[in-house]
């Protein structure tokens, strides 16, 4: 009982010397980060940041400014890129990035998808993928990898606007990036009706909008439906949600 | 619902590049230089942000021609294209002006307050940290080889306080001979199908558009944090005094404006004697061409200190 006694006694004393010494690396690390989060954001400026979202995103330029600083190292594979069949397209990058002694991976991918690269006519209507500049796509995802290596390598990642303040970096200096098209009420709509006979099945939710956008004009030309909901005007929202509407309306009779 | 349209309408537009441009000629990647030529399709275009700053430009250029036509300066040609076919060198002269019975080519530049500032002469233009500033020397040699002028004048407008600078270019064969010899290198790698290495100043490449298709490899020296109680002591000393040398350096000079408005060499306030003393100084102004005959270039460490956070 005793020789039972003493184990759990200096077995005590061990886990509390390996606990303080343990906490003891988590402070250094903590102030480590801390002193590179700040020695970072003294190095970038307003036009170094945009507000995505409500939230502050380092682009490319900052983070560039940031490695020159620390002197990362890296280097970018080929990229792969990847062509879907509704004509929309990606590029994903790949890179190493490399300081004291650490290296890690990081990826960069942006696609056609993105609202960010969508081009309108003069109505105002989207563009089909193939007018989308491959180009801006491609420099996109390479910028992306460059900022997500630098950023994840030296824990840089997900800065608060508090962060941003204490640097003199103040929110409203700083741009906010909002995408051409935001989603009307009647967009809205639409996506809720969506959800509503598809849950959260997003392949089931395009084949229905492609269904309800799909019409036959005058002449008898067939025009096939669309499947994000970006994509439909405001007049094309309406008609597909009331469409959307009559499904949700039949589905409950006949569950009667 | 303004500003959308307004960008959408100045997404750029890439086209077909034959020549090697002289504007370009300067840029220090051949790799860059190569691209520009065989992959210009790829080049990333620059933001509609980036094409509205570029419109200010081209706007303030004109206002500068016009400026100089009120001044009464004669402008001779505008915008005046030329090819030499040999070498496959293109380019636009803005203009040339007549300016007391001599003939100069003018190179017309516009940048921000704090590019604007930076430029005190052609060598700090030839040496800026601005890769593309540093292109300017070069496009205006091309340009006076190719019209055969011996002197052009680079003027800047700085687009925030409309300020100008001007300053006097002389054609400098050696650096003329260089370009030509890029743009045969140039033209020999387009001919033959190959990429030359990319720049080894990494400076050079955060700006490039075509970064994402070049992937060059960035090696770098790396940043230390380090402990050095002492050091840090008097680091901190130092920022603690630094604001009262500021203030002494303030007064200083308000007392010296105001002693030398009393216009008196010798004169008592309070428990101070004020003199002031005549010194003779020999002064040599020479000639900028003279100058530049014994210049050499010194590289130097300056240091400089950021504090990363306030006490």
């Amino acid at each position: 009982m005793n020789q039972l006694k003493i184990v759990e006694e200096n077995g005590g004393i061990v886990s509390y010397d390996i606990l303080l010494s343990a906490v003891k690396e988590a402070e250094s690390r903590i102030e480590a980060i801390n002193k590179i989060k700040k020695i970072a954001l003294k190095v970038t400026n307003s036009g170094d940041w945009v507000d995505m979202g409500g939230k502050p995103y380092l682009q490319s330029s900052g983070a560039e400014k940031i490695a020159r600083l620390f002197g990362i190292s890296w280097r970018i594979e080929e990229p792969l890129f990847e062509q879907e069949e509704d004509g929309h397209f990606s590029y994903t990058y790949k890179g190493f990035f490399s300081f004291k002694s650490i290296t890690i991976e990081a990826i960069g991918v942006r696609s056609s998808r993105d609202p960010f690269f969508r081009r309108y006519d003069k109505q105002g209507n989207p563009l089909p993928p193939s007018e989308i500049d491959k180009g801006d796509v491609k420099k996109a995802a390479y910028t992306n990898c460059i900022a997500n290596g630098i950023t994840r390598l030296l824990g840089i990642r997900n800065l608060t606007w508090e962060d941003l303040a204490e640097a003199g970096l103040k929110k409203d200096s700083i741009t906010s990036i909002g995408y051409r098209k935001e989603l009307t009420d009647m967009h809205q709509k639409v996506a809720a009706a969506l959800t509503t006979l598809a849950g959260n099945d997003e392949t089931k939710k395009k084949e229905l909008l492609k269904q309800v956008t799909a019409f036959t004009d005058q002449k008898g030309v067939l025009h096939a439906g669309k499947e994000l909901i970006e994509e439909l005007s405001e007049k094309q929202a309406q008609v597909a949600y009331g469409k959307l509407k009559a499904i949700i309306e039949q589905q409950k009779r006949e569950s009667k | 619902m303004i500003v959308d349209r307004i960008l959408e309408s100045k997404k750029p537009q890439l086209y077909p590049v034959h020549s090697n441009r002289a504007s370009e000629l300067g840029h220090e990647c051949l790799r860059y230089l190569v691209y520009n030529r065989t992959r210009w399709q790829e080049k990333a275009k620059p933001s509609p942000n980036l094409m509205l700053k570029l419109a200010i430009g081209n706007a303030f250029e004109t206002m500068v021609l016009r400026d100089l036509i009120d001044a009464g300066i004669q402008v001779i040609e505008q915008q005046r294209p030329f090819t030499w076919d040999k070498y496959k060198i293109t380019g636009y002269i803005d203009a040339k002006v007549k300016i007391d019975d001599k003939i100069y080519l003018l190179e017309i530049k516009t940048c921000n307050s704090h590019i604007f500032n930076t430029l005190k002469s052609v060598e700090s233009i030839k040496n800026h940290k601005l890769h593309y500033v540093r292109k300017y020397i070069s496009q205006i040699t091309l340009y006076l080889l190719l019209a055969g002028y011996e002197e052009g004048i680079l003027l800047f407008k700085d687009t925030g306080t409309g300020n100008m600078k001007e300053f006097l270019v002389q054609l400098d064969y050696e650096l003329a001979e260089s370009l030509i010899k890029k743009a045969e290198a140039v033209n020999k790698h387009v001919e033959t199908g190959t990429v030359p290495e990319p720049v080894s100043d990494f400076s050079v490449c955060s700006y490039c558009p075509f970064t994402h298709i070049c992937l060059p490899e960035r090696k770098a020296d790396e940043l230390d944090i380090i402990t050095d109680p002492e050091l840090d002591e008097l680091l901190h000393k130092r920022q603690e005094l630094k604001r009262y040398v500021e203030e002494f350096e303030e007064i200083d000079k308000k007392v010296k404006d105001k002693i030398l408005t009393l216009e008196k060499d010798k004169l008592v306030i309070g428990k101070f004697l004020l003199e002031i003393k005549h010194i003779k100084k020999t002064l040599y102004e020479v000639p900028e061409e003279i100058k530049r005959q014994f210049a050499t270039a010194k590289e130097y460490k300056q240091l400089k200190i950021t504090v990363l956070e306030e006490d």
